[in-house]
């Protein structure tokens, strides 16, 4: 570099001329190095899949890769300067522009996330960061900065999150608690209803040991140990009781146990998922004995039927034991019927009483008393009684005429010892002249013997000419007492 | 078949008991009536001639059938036993040595041929 300068005289006459030659080797290698950077820059931010962009150290931006004006489809240069700040969604343009001034003032990285327009009009998730580049001095030459796509990524995270959300809604709603064991520390991690299921603080972990001896002693074969679970060697399901740490209520856990596995099958992680199934196991039990007494029930009804047919069938003509049999097993089972809307615990008197007689004409039958509930074996022998009663006066008595009226009546009376006592009476009127039986059949050994025995008390029948008169004299009944059933 | 020896008839269901004893007592054999182990043990006390007891498991008061078997196979060994239920079916370690079972429903008057036979001398 030569600088040429004319040399004058006082007069301003040329006397010469000024050569002053400068050796600008090193700042000519150093331009031309520039200018290749330069071009290398340009040439890389074009093939980077990023948005790249420079701005002045004042913060002023100024050049932008044509990366960005393909993706918002901006006209070039218009996001120079504040410009950028229109492709910035407006929730995340003061944040992006805060951080921005904060960086320009202070020289340290740009880093922030923000959401740019597409051409399209969608707004798509960036990572923004920038650097400060300065010379060999540290003079502040220029920002260099660069737009990452992070959308996809955003996009995975909030279904996982979504994802991971739904299954937390879910297991809560089902009752499910969730747990990892490690098996390096066999410690256990696990969600807030795991701690919550067996009475305990919720915590983030805690020794396996602190859940396991809340198992029940006589379920313990049926839990995993230390030992089963780094072999491996775990039931995928276990039924188990617990006694609760807080309030040592027993429950009933089903745990699920997966394992993860490295490529030897050697066990790396074990999870569980745990429900409280107390209440199923309880239906199950109940519905189990429910099974069992109704199994029992039933070979009852059908022994009593046995034993009624095997009476019945005994000295009598086959047509009048068939209608015999009949009427006596109806009586048994509109007596059951009554039963079984009380789920078989008790009937009240005055029903079984109606049911055992509704075959007859009702304007005949008066009927009156206290409330009085009667057990199970009660209801059935009255009504067989009643049936014997009712068949015998339609037969002889006030029943086989128009005219004739039966009265039933039954009263809660003290006895001299001071105890409560049923008297029951069934008292006919206005029917033929009443003879005593000339022997004891099956009927009545029901009324006398069946009535009393089942009632712990006395029965007595009198033929008196003006009609029958049965009594029953009894002690209270109570349901579910001690003489019941 | 002539048969000696009474039985001893135990059953809370008085219609159920009395169709086995009257089908007991048509073998000719002399029957005696119980509705529950208590009463069953007075009898037992107070008799000599009771050769076997036919008892229904269930059955109020604080002993059932079963127990009040194993009582009598004890206090009165050479009293047999005959055992009904509907809701049991024991097995032969669940009763007194020999004691035979029948199902409820069962038909009176077989169990009560093979009584009488139990019964009849050898």
């Amino acid at each position: 570099d030569f600088i040429y300068q004319p040399v004058r005289d006082a007069h301003g006459e040329v006397s010469g001329i000024f050569v002053e030659g400068v050796d600008v080797t090193g700042r000519i290698h150093a331009e031309r190095a520039l200018q290749e950077s330069e071009l290398q820059f340009r040439t890389l931010s074009e093939a980077v899949p990023n948005h790249v962009w420079t701005s002045l150290p004042d913060g002023t931006l100024d050049w932008f890769n044509d990366r960005v004006y393909q993706y918002s489809g901006v006209t070039r240069g218009d996001l120079d300067g504040q410009g950028w700040a229109a492709i910035v969604h407006p929730d995340d343009r003061a944040l992006a522009s805060e951080r921005w001034a904060a960086c320009v003032a202070n020289g340290e990285n740009y880093d922030v996330e923000f959401r740019i327009r597409r051409a399209d009009g969608s707004w798509r998730w960036h990572i923004g960061r920038a650097v400060l580049t300065r010379d060999a001095s540290g003079k502040p030459l220029r920002w260099i900065g660069t737009n990452t796509d992070i959308e996809d990524q955003k996009q995975v995270h909030r279904q996982l999150a979504d994802s991971e959300r739904r299954l937390r809604l879910s297991q809560r709603a089902a009752g499910i608690a969730s747990m990892e064991i490690d098996l390096a520390t066999d410690c256990i991690v696990g969600t807030a209803e795991l701690w919550d299921m067996f009475g305990l603080p919720v915590q983030d972990s805690a020794p396996a040991t602190d859940i396991e001896k809340l198992v029940l002693p006589e379920d313990g074969a049926a839990i995993s140990t230390t030992q089963s679970r780094r072999e491996g060697a775990v039931a995928p399901e276990a039924v188990y009781r617990i006694r609760r740490a807080d309030n040592g209520e027993i429950r009933w856990i089903a745990c699920h146990m997966e394992f993860l596995r490295d490529q030897t099958g050697s066990p790396l992680r074990t999870f569980g998922a745990l429900r409280d199934v107390t209440v199923e196991k309880e239906a199950e039990e109940r519905q189990l004995m429910l099974t069992h007494e109704l199994e029992h029930r039933i070979k009852n009804i059908l022994a009593t039927v046995s034993a009624i047919a095997s009476q019945t069938l005994r000295a009598t003509d086959i047509d009048t034991a068939r209608k015999t049999l009949n009427e006596r097993l109806q009586a048994l089972g509109a007596a059951h019927s009554l039963l079984s809307s009380t789920h078989w615990t008790s009937a009240l008197l005055h029903e079984v009483v109606g049911s055992a007689t509704a075959a007859f004409v009702a304007a005949q039958i008066a009927v009156s008393g206290p409330p009085v509930r009667i057990g199970p074996k009660r209801a059935l022998a009255l009504a067989l009684a009643v049936n014997e009663l009712g068949t015998n006066s339609l037969k002889y008595g006030a029943l086989s005429v128009p005219e004739g009226q039966i009265a039933i009546n039954w009263s809660r009376t003290l006895a001299d010892d001071g105890s409560d006592r049923l008297i029951w009476m069934w008292r006919e009127s206005g029917g033929p002249d009443v003879l005593p039986p000339t022997r004891s059949g099956f009927g009545g050994i029901l009324i006398e013997k069946v009535l009393a025995a089942d009632f712990a008390g006395e029965v007595g029948i009198k033929f008196d000419p003006d009609g029958v008169e049965c009594t029953l004299d009894a002690p209270w009944p109570t349901v579910g007492g001690a003489s019941e059933e | 078949m002539i048969c000696q020896k009474a039985v001893l008839v135990v059953e809370d269901e008085t219609l159920i008991r009395m169709t086995a004893a009257d089908a007991i007592r048509d073998t000719g054999l002399e029957v005696f009536e119980a509705a529950n182990a208590q009463q069953a043990i007075a009898i037992l006390e107070e008799r000599d001639d009771i050769g076997l007891l036919f008892t229904d498991i269930d059955m109020p008061g604080h002993m059932n059938g079963m127990e009040l078997s194993f009582v009598v196979s004890d206090r009165w060994p050479p009293i047999s036993t005959v055992i009904a239920s509907g809701k049991h079916s024991p097995g032969a370690d669940d009763m007194p040595a020999e004691a035979s079972f029948y199902g409820k429903p069962y038909d009176a008057d077989g169990v009560a041929q093979r009584i009488c036979a139990m019964l009849a001398p050898a």
